[in-house]
């Protein structure tokens, strides 16, 4: 059997070697940077502490990065690709665990991105003579790595329900549109259980533990399920 | 060696394939010939995986392809060469094979020597022309240097040049025991290239055996024989 890491590296390369998911990885990092002037330019209405600086960066590495990976799991069939991975590896529901893995090992990279960016951002800041204070604790920080790789499999699981890139990123946008509606106050009971952004958004802000069943039932609706339901169509659809 | 045995497929009220049972023995080219629509790339994604038959089976070597630890170093599969990702340059695409079947990167180097893609590696797919594709195609099947190869329209879209080319590897690849299926509707390349033709109409095989075995004796050509074996053929 080809083993699961050989897969995994491989469903990484096929994530970043295609000149899309370049140019958005490239922006995402950009965008990272770019969330950054926010605290910087608004001192006087942005808490000028790193976690601010912190979940600035977090907010602008999101943006795209759950695109690069919904176009990964969509990739195969939208590009008919899936007609050359299936027949080096026919066992799928490996090849969708690889690709789950390496969504993950790209999250984690942009965790790490995020993190320098802020603390870049800070210390040239500091260095500048703005006074920065320390504010931010591990629990805070787990919930600024949970926020970015929750924020992200959001999308590969739409990519991996979906399978069509262009049904999927309007799916994504039209839910993130429809988790507008839910902050209304008399929809807000609902959404403070499937919107993910209220409920990653206390990851964010270091309230996770506080919020703990209501982030997993919006994690299980919509990255959960969507896998789960991916999973199911990948391994019985009919590749041609 | 390939073997298919009584595979059928239904699409709605069409079925695609009836009851196909056919072998390929190494060291033989067996061209599998039909009309466009009469089951020959439907019989080969079941041969390979990617469609599941409603009844029947194929095995490649005794075993089912899903069953292959690494079917890429047993069978080389070429498909349908629009099925590649048009963002991807062609050394990028071949590299990800090779890495997944675990062969080593210079493999894929070597691969677009031999098929005469090195100057056009680093371009995107989606810039290749259709015989160029083709080639990409074929270095992909070619890459865990299988002893089985399953190919459908390898010749689609080459130049004679690469025709000729192909058909001298095919041949070679033969000669060394290895075990080639080809479809095909060009019946001069089949006709110049393959030892045995299995024949399929309206999903059925209407005939097969080597070229002397099928002719011998009707005075028929090749192209004579086939409009009359599957002429209300298509559907």
């Amino acid at each position: 059997m080809i083993p699961f890491a050989t897969l995994v590296r491989a469903e990484l390369h096929k994530t970043v070697d295609v000149r899309a998911a370049r140019w958005l990885l490239l922006a995402t990092a950009l965008l990272a940077a770019a969330a950054e002037a926010i605290p910087l330019v608004f001192p006087h209405n942005v808490t000028q502490d790193r976690a601010s600086y912190l979940t600035w960066a977090a907010l602008g590495i999101s943006r795209l990065l759950p695109l690069v990976l919904l176009m990964a799991m969509t990739a195969e069939w939208s590009q008919r690709t899936a007609m050359t991975t299936f027949t080096l590896e026919p066992r799928r529901g490996r090849v969708l665990a690889a690709k789950t893995a390496a969504a993950l090992v790209i999250s984690v990279l942009a965790v790490l991105v995020a993190f320098a960016v802020a603390t870049v951002t800070v210390l040239a800041a500091s260095q500048a003579g703005r006074h920065i204070t320390g504010g931010w604790n591990w629990a805070q920080l787990a919930g600024f790595a949970l926020f970015i790789a929750g924020a992200s499999a959001v999308g590969m699981a739409i990519g991996a329900a979906l399978h069509n890139t262009a049904a999927a990123i309007v799916s994504y946008f039209v839910l993130a549109g429809l988790f507008g509606l839910l902050m209304i106050p008399a929809l807000e009971k609902v959404g403070d259980w499937i919107n993910t952004g209220q409920t990653f958004g206390w990851l964010l802000n270091g309230d996770g533990s506080r919020h703990a069943a209501q982030i997993a039932v919006s994690a299980a609706l919509w990255i959960a399920l969507p896998l789960a339901v991916g999973t199911l169509r990948t391994v019985r659809r009919e590749v041609r | 060696m390939i073997s298919i045995t009584n595979l059928s497929k239904r699409y709605g009220a069409v079925n695609a394939v009836r009851d196909v049972t056919f072998e390929c023995s190494p060291g033989t080219i067996t061209g599998f010939l039909g009309a466009n629509g009469a089951g020959k790339s439907t019989t080969l994604r079941m041969l390979t995986g990617l469609t599941r038959p409603d009844a029947g089976s194929a095995t490649i070597g005794g075993k089912a392809f899903t069953d292959l630890e690494n079917p890429a170093r047993t069978v080389g599969v070429m498909l349908d060469t629009s099925a590649l990702h048009v963002g991807r340059t062609g050394r990028a695409t071949l590299r990800v094979a090779a890495m997944m079947a675990g062969v080593p990167a210079g493999r894929a180097d070597e691969l677009l020597e031999a098929t005469g893609l090195a100057g056009a590696a680093s371009r995107r797919v989606g810039t290749y022309s259709l015989g160029m594709r083709q080639r990409l195609g074929l270095a992909l099947a070619l890459l865990g240097s299988p002893a089985v190869l399953v190919l459908d329209e390898p010749a689609n879209g080459l130049d004679p040049e690469g025709i000729a080319w192909i058909r001298g590897l095919l041949r070679d690849h033969a000669t060394r025991g290895g075990t080639v299926l080809l479809s095909s509707h060009l019946l001069a390349e089949i006709q110049a290239t393959a030892d045995r033709l299995v024949i399929i109409s309206a999903g059925r095989i209407v005939a097969q055996g080597t070229l002397q075995q099928l002719l011998g004796g009707t005075g028929q050509n090749l192209e004579e024989m086939f409009l009359s074996l599957t002429a209300g053929g298509p559907r």
